[in-house]
């Protein structure tokens, strides 16, 4: 079985982010950027299936300029096995990137495709579930947990939703987006990172793959949230009962 | 008492419908959920921003499941709220459980059959399971967690974890879909509208239903926490406690301050992979996004992905050893001190609970 592993790049989870002055976006000029989170985690997830022998290959996809080629130096550092770069100039909205997706998975044919649960940039948390409405697989999503069974072709997940945690049974194929507490990411090791260098990255532009990059969604500015008035700090327990209490008014 | 809350409501819901206009009048699906009978107060909310986007839309509320808990809620639910039009119930065994094929593919029918101009859900697992991917089956860009409505299709939702807040324009074809966070939608408690008769319930009929893709995943079961605490995506105080907690033993200290306040028990991401607490009181970027009037941390030092969670609520008070932790610049109230002593005298000396 093939596993396919869809990896954004994005702002680093630590970094301060500003809005740029004219508020057409946030600034990513000299910021620095890594794998998007959730995608380190659901390209280990792929990883450690193939590792367990339940799957032959893992293929890693990234869509966007030519720096996504680093994010997927990096996933092919991390163990994957090839890249495909989709060259776009521009941000794709996650109904476009879950056409392309369906175009990639009908020319790969993988019984098992992973993506992060969200992007931590623009937090949309859609285009796992896109794409698995696209192709009409089921899909487990916020995924901290998935157990495949080869003979049976299914996949057992465990979710994180509101009410806790939730176990359903996927006959693959199958979409899964991976949460927090699926695995922790392994470091690219310096002879992988080497290695990675010889790994073949094939590049499509979406025209080759018959999809019109079209958008439904106008971006009109972004701000800054409303900042918070700065607070006070109290000295003992009595002040702060008091203050929530008569100043406040909330206990 | 309640007036103060109605007043806080209504003056909120001017500053969320920001934009006024003439516009042809919408016509609005939204998605609910219930349990033992009667509407989810979450699901609410997204009557709420229905109202935002037109104040005279008219909204059909659909419900799914099977059985008489159904047939029990859609009775509340055509009296829950005075914009609700019409109860679309699809009673079948496929929609026993919340999954999102069945769901998906019942929206686009109920879509096509009805041609709504939005149709709106609240952004909690539910909802975010199913609403993109029945965007995808209706070939339309969702727009997820939403703020706040502009206009019939102009809306705000933060992005990098909250510390930006994204202006989108929905440019597509009907319908316009959308899930909302509840926390900025605050349904106000309505009292079944004796005088009107409530809302017309339908069955929809799912004999075209599209069975393809249905019936490839199946429902094994809930791992849930028993509590008698109240609700943390609802609550009105919120106690907190982060990775300073040190054990899940500890964690009772936290359960014991909810108990005397009334309040709902949180924790931080830290808290969580540490096993204090089960995944379901995550409060944070990827967890659960709260607002209470009352959020109080204890041991948290204040991650941006933490305070994704909680920045919105009214007071914020913060209790930790390190005067440098970050949570103190989003507390209203800092306490820099033990956890472990700070506790032990709140209980003591904060009043019973009302």
């Amino acid at each position: 079985m093939k596993i396919m592993v869809a990896i954004k790049r994005v702002v680093d989870y630590a970094v301060k982010i500003r809005v740029k002055p004219d508020k057409s976006g946030v600034e990513t000029q000299n910021v620095k950027m890594s794998m998007n989170p959730f995608c380190e985690i659901a390209l280990e997830e792929a990883l450690r299936i193939k590792e367990a022998g339940l799957a032959k290959e893992v293929v890693a996809v990234s869509m966007g300029p030519a720096s996504c080629v680093d994010t997927l130096r990096t996933s092919l550092a991390m163990g994957a096995d090839r890249g495909i770069h989709v060259e776009a100039a521009r941000e794709l909205v996650p109904l476009t990137v879950a056409k392309v997706l369906k175009r990639l998975v009908e020319v790969e044919n993988p019984g098992l495709l992973i993506l992060g649960k969200q992007a931590i940039d623009d937090d949309c948390n859609q285009t796992g579930q896109m794409i698995a409405g696209l192709l009409g697989w089921p899909q487990g999503t916020f995924a901290s947990k998935v157990v495949l069974d080869k003979e049976k072709q299914v996949a057992t997940v465990d979710r994180e939703v509101d009410g806790g945690l939730e176990t359903l049974c996927l006959d693959l194929p199958a979409v899964i987006t991976t949460d927090l507490r699926l695995n922790q990411p392994r470091y690219a090791t310096l002879p992988n990172i080497m290695k990675a260098k010889s790994k073949p990255i094939k590049k499509y532009t979406p025209e080759e793959l018959n999809v019109e990059i079209k958008s439904d969604l106008e971006v009109v500015q972004v701000t800054e949230p409303p900042k918070r008035k700065a607070g006070v700090i109290v000295s003992s327990v009595d002040e702060l009962i008091d203050k929530l209490k008569n100043e406040a008014h909330v206990i | 008492m309640a007036s103060r809350l109605l007043l806080k409501v209504l003056s909120k819901r001017r500053l969320l419908c920001s934009c006024t206009f003439a516009s042809r009048s919408a016509s609005t699906l939204v998605l609910a959920e219930h349990e033992g009978g009667s509407i989810k107060a979450q699901s609410l909310s997204a009557l709420v921003a229905a109202n935002c986007i037109d104040k005279d839309n008219s909204v059909s509320l659909l419900l799914a499941g099977s059985g008489s808990s159904l047939q029990a809620a859609a009775e509340k639910a055509a009296t829950c709220h005075p914009s609700v039009s019409q109860v679309l119930v699809a009673d079948s065994d496929k929609f026993a459980y919340p999954l999102a094929e069945p769901w998906a593919k019942l929206v686009q029918l109920v879509q096509q059959k009805g041609g709504y101009s939005h149709v709106i859900g609240t952004s909690g697992s539910f909802g975010k399971n199913i609403l993109p991917r029945a965007a995808a089956l209706l070939d339309v860009s969702p727009v997820t967690d939403v703020v706040e409505v502009n206009g019939p299709h102009q809306f705000v939702r933060p992005i990098y974890a909250g510390n930006a807040l994204c202006t989108v324009r929905y440019t597509g074809a009907s319908p316009c879909l959308l899930t909302v966070r509840s926390t900025s939608f605050p349904a106000p408690s309505f009292s079944a509208d004796s005088k009107s008769d409530g809302a017309s319930i339908s069955q929809v009929d799912l004999s075209t239903l599209d069975e393809d893709s249905i019936g490839k995943s199946r429902y094994i079961k809930l791992s849930s926490q028993d509590t008698e605490l109240p609700d943390l995506g609802s609550a009105r105080i919120v106690v907190t406690g982060g990775r300073g907690l040190k054990s899940a033993e500890n964690f009772t200290m936290i359960e014991k301050l909810a108990e005397k306040l009334g309040a709902a028990v949180g924790a931080t991401r830290a808290a969580v992979d540490a096993g204090f607490v089960p995944n379901e009181l995550q409060v944070g970027q990827t967890g659960k996004i709260v607002a209470p009037e009352l959020y109080m941390a204890f041991g948290v030092s204040g991650a941006i992905q933490h305070l994704a969670g909680m920045k919105d609520s009214k007071v914020i008070v913060a209790v930790n050893k390190d005067a440098d932790a970050p949570i103190f610049q989003v507390a209203d109230y800092g306490l820099v001190g033990d956890l472990f002593e700070v506790i032990p005298e709140l209980l003591e000396k904060l009043p019973e609970k009302k």
